[in-house]
């Protein structure tokens, strides 16, 4: 009883949170609202018993993409008030038939997304409701994929290839917004809150923690739930809070340096995939009595290239070593 | 090809493009000569190795991770996708070259990313065309779309990177359709193999939903009228090289989808009704893309608007299909088709980017009179015009006359009429450029600098799409083998 309360409350709460982001009236609201969703889908996803998901919505959904959606919101805000004025105008300017015109359009996307939402019910109502999927030939395959977690299994060996590609996805994904974000700087930290103590004595107790953390996600990612992509979304956070924080850029951490690390997972698991081939085998067979010891490796690589990428997404590159400061005099 | 069989090439062709995009990315612009000749050479060799492989032995299939289906994923290659991967090869090979010259030295900041992006959106072909599992295809699709809108945002322009926003949306909005189909058919099937899938679906309603999602999101991505509004921007804007792959390449990779899954998946699931919907729309796109066409101001948009014109015949005879006794020559029309407008656009758009080189800009206005400055690059327009227009010897004359031939025999009188309509648009707006091209009046750009690479590489692809023609009849040879081998389901394992 108690569980089927918490049920119906978490999906009401969850479909409330969704409508107040996508309908709110400005930008920083919708994307705080988005974080206590991504929070509750994790929760979500955990009654569903899929508690892989839930690490990795937790991390990604419900605190790293908040924390992308924060800095371009501030990057919004911070538009010329020329160019805000020219929006107000335009804005005023638009006539009656124009707003007609809209309530138009949504009435006619209203239409199509109901027909479009029936016809998708219709067809789930119709599916079979015992379908076991492939989840038997997984079990029954479990002890030569050498991973004890099904889900790793899956990702690292049974459907290796698209986890493979997935990678690409990233390193594509992060290439294309570098492109675009040539000299723009990192979200401001103001000089008042570069130098707070308390976000120094913070960065210097979590940031150790969530290492150590993610290091334990990699490893129990074999037999329990975890893997690379949880432990790199956690070590990207530690990231953020290093760029949040200002951290200067050791030295010998060079732009050339910073691509190795991106491509590292791509290269590891490239070259795992291909090196197997030598000995007869197809595309990433691994042997069996290796196989435990390669997603190790493969995954403690592809943690550090996930680590990276999405700590770049979101600030860049740590601020150069011992750089001047370049917004500090502004305020 | 003696020695190495047609796995290994199969792999090689997925594997060389990725590996040479990460070693451009990690080393920099300094290795971007050595990237660019290792990829032009390499490629298109495995590319030719895995085609030969496919002809000669019939379809392959391969085990990845040694896992047999449905727990595993399989590569699949047939006749359709080696042939589609030999496209890829040849336009891949011309770009490499022009793509070098255009894009200037290391030094240039706007093609820092241009050789990773390039390459990985080469292997991202390669890969989707030799895909043989529903949620493989997702990944690829994904890896193609990111790549593509990358490169369409590559000279951080206002123009184009608010086209290449609108194209990830859209393009975007397809996956996830795509998705959608996907997720109904695992839900149902419990499996995600083409082939397996092929074997189960019927005519029940959560099949013809599926069917339905994966359509849709394909059509998106394959810009099908009404929604092509975001490819004419998209496409205009990017670089020459970037607009000749999208155009020629990545579009057809979301057709290539339709027609695989039309084929091989859903025979059983398609609606009369779908299909013509489908027709209709391919028939609206040819009138409506050559009329843009002829009124456009800009070249590239001119270009642009006809491949959303050319793609329109792609979806126009999908009900042929349908008939039976015409399925091998309404496949092989297809495939020509897709080749030869690949070719052919791939030819027009590097053209008009040489043109656009010496007159500045590539308005209509500017560029009267530019044959007295780019002599062949104005050739070569008019030569990929000729496959356009559907004029003989070239490759766009040939699959026509299959597929008017195909649709005449099952007595669809209104496609073949539209398909002729087509051709006359089609020399409407090609020789609007041309009487721009020789007009007698004084030409405003350069007429000392010539981009010999530019033009010529253009001019290759043109001829191309000329001496495509000969291949309809081998190709339809091909076709025909593979049909009676009972192609994909009788293909061996690879252990």
């Amino acid at each position: 009883m108690t569980v089927w309360a918490f049920d119906i409350l978490a999906l009401l709460a969850l479909v409330w949170l969704a409508w107040r982001a996508m309908t709110a009236r400005r930008i920083e609201v919708a994307v705080v609202t988005f974080l206590p969703y991504g929070l509750l889908m994790a929760l979500v996803w955990a009654r569903l018993r899929a508690p892989d998901i839930a690490i990795a919505e937790a991390a990604i959904g419900a605190g790293l993409t908040t924390a992308l959606l924060i800095a371009a919101a501030n990057r919004i805000r911070r538009r010329s008030a020329y160019e805000r004025a020219a929006d107000t105008a335009a804005a005023s300017s638009r006539s009656a038939d124009a707003r007609l015109g809209g309530w138009g359009k949504q009435l006619v996307g209203a239409v199509l997304a109901c027909v479009v939402g029936g016809l998708l019910a219709a067809a789930v109502a119709n599916l079979p409701a015992q379908q076991a999927g492939l989840s038997p030939q997984v079990e029954a395959n479990l002890s030569d994929s050498g991973a004890g977690n099904p889900v790793t299994a899956v990702l690292l060996n049974f459907r290796g290839y698209d986890t493979l590609l997935e990678i690409a996805v990233l390193l594509l994904a992060l290439i294309g917004v570098m492109q675009l974000r040539r000299e723009t700087p990192g979200p401001v930290v103001s000089a008042e809150q570069r130098h707070s103590l308390v976000l120094d004595s913070l960065v210097h107790v979590i940031v150790p923690l969530i290492v150590i953390v993610s290091g334990y996600l990699l490893w129990r990612g074999g037999d329990a739930p975890g893997g690379a992509f949880q432990a790199g979304a956690l070590l990207a956070g530690a990231g953020v809070l290093l760029i949040l924080n200002k951290q200067a850029r050791p030295a010998w951490l060079s732009a050339r340096v910073v691509r190795a690390f991106v491509a590292a997972g791509l290269l590891m698991f490239g070259g795992v995939a291909l090196n197997v081939m030598w000995t007869g085998r197809n595309l990433l067979e691994y042997p069996i009595e290796l196989a435990k010891p390669l997603i190790l490796a493969i995954e403690a690589a592809a943690t550090v290239s996930i680590a990276v990428i999405l700590t770049m997404l979101f600030g860049g590159v740590l601020t150069p070593h011992r750089a001047p400061s370049l917004q500090g005099g502004a305020s | 090809m003696i020695g190495v069989g047609a796995e290994t090439w199969l792999i090689l062709c997925i594997a060389l493009p990725f590996t040479l995009a990460v070693a451009a990315y990690v080393v920099g612009p300094r290795a971007n000569l050595y990237v660019a000749w290792l990829a032009g050479l390499a490629i298109p060799l495995a590319s030719a190795g895995l085609c030969y492989g496919v002809v000669t032995e019939g379809a392959i299939r391969y085990a990845v991770g040694g896992w047999d289906q449905p727990l595993g994923i399989a590569l699949h290659a047939d006749v359709l996708s080696g042939l589609m991967v030999l496209l890829s090869a040849v336009v891949g090979l011309v770009t490499c070259l022009y793509g070098h010259r255009y894009l200037g030295g290391a030094d240039d900041a706007s093609s820092r990313s241009y050789w990773p992006l390039w390459l990985m959106l080469w292997g991202a072909l390669n890969a989707l065309f030799l895909a043989g599992d529903a949620f493989n295809v997702y990944v690829t699709l994904e890896l193609v779309t990111l790549a593509s809108v990358g490169l369409v945002a590559m000279t951080g322009k206002a123009v184009s990177v608010r086209a290449s926003f609108r194209y990830l949306i859209l393009a975007l909005a397809g996956s996830l359709a795509y998705l959608l189909g996907v997720a109904l058919l695992y839900a149902q099937h419990g499996v995600l193999d083409l082939v397996m899938l092929g074997e189960q679906l019927g005519t029940d309603w959560a099949s013809v939903a599926a069917c339905a999602a994966v359509t849709v999101g394909l059509i998106l991505k394959a810009a099908l009228f009404p929604m092509h509004f975001w490819l004419p921007a998209a496409h205009g804007s990017a670089p020459a090289p970037v607009s000749a792959v999208l155009s020629a390449l990545v579009v057809k990779a979301s057709f290539y989808l339709v027609l695989r899954y039309w084929l091989d998946v859903f025979p059983a699931s398609v609606t009369d009704v779908g299909s013509f919907v489908l027709s209709g729309l391919g028939a609206a796109a040819i009138i409506w893309g050559s009329v843009q066409a002829l009124r456009t101001p800009r070249l590239k948009l001119l270009v642009a608007y006809s491949t959303v014109a050319q793609l329109g015949y792609l979806f126009l005879v999908l009900p042929l299909l349908r008939d039976a006794a015409q399925r091998d020559a309404v496949v092989t029309g297809l495939i020509c088709l897709a080749l030869a407008h690949g070719l052919a656009k791939a030819g027009a758009f590097m053209a008009a980017g040489a043109m656009q080189r010496v007159a500045g800009d590539d308005g209509m206005h500017g560029l009267r009179g530019v044959s007295v400055s780019t002599p062949v690059a104005v050739f070569a327009f008019a030569l990929a015009g000729i496959s356009l227009m559907g004029l003989p010897p070239a490759g766009g004359f040939g699959a026509k006359w299959v597929l008017l031939d195909a649709s005449i025999a099952s007595d669809n009188w209104l496609i073949a009429a539209i398909m002729l309509a087509g051709g006359l648009l089609a020399a409407g707006y090609i020789f609007r450029f041309i009487r721009v091209a020789f007009h007698t009046e004084e030409f405003a750009g350069s007429v000392v600098t010539r981009h010999r690479t530019l033009e010529w590489s253009a001019m290759a692809l043109a001829l191309a799409a000329l001496l495509m023609g000969f291949l309809v009849e081998p190709i339809s040879i091909w076709v025909a083998n593979a049909g009676a081998a009972g192609t994909t389901q009788l293909a061996e394992v690879v252990p």
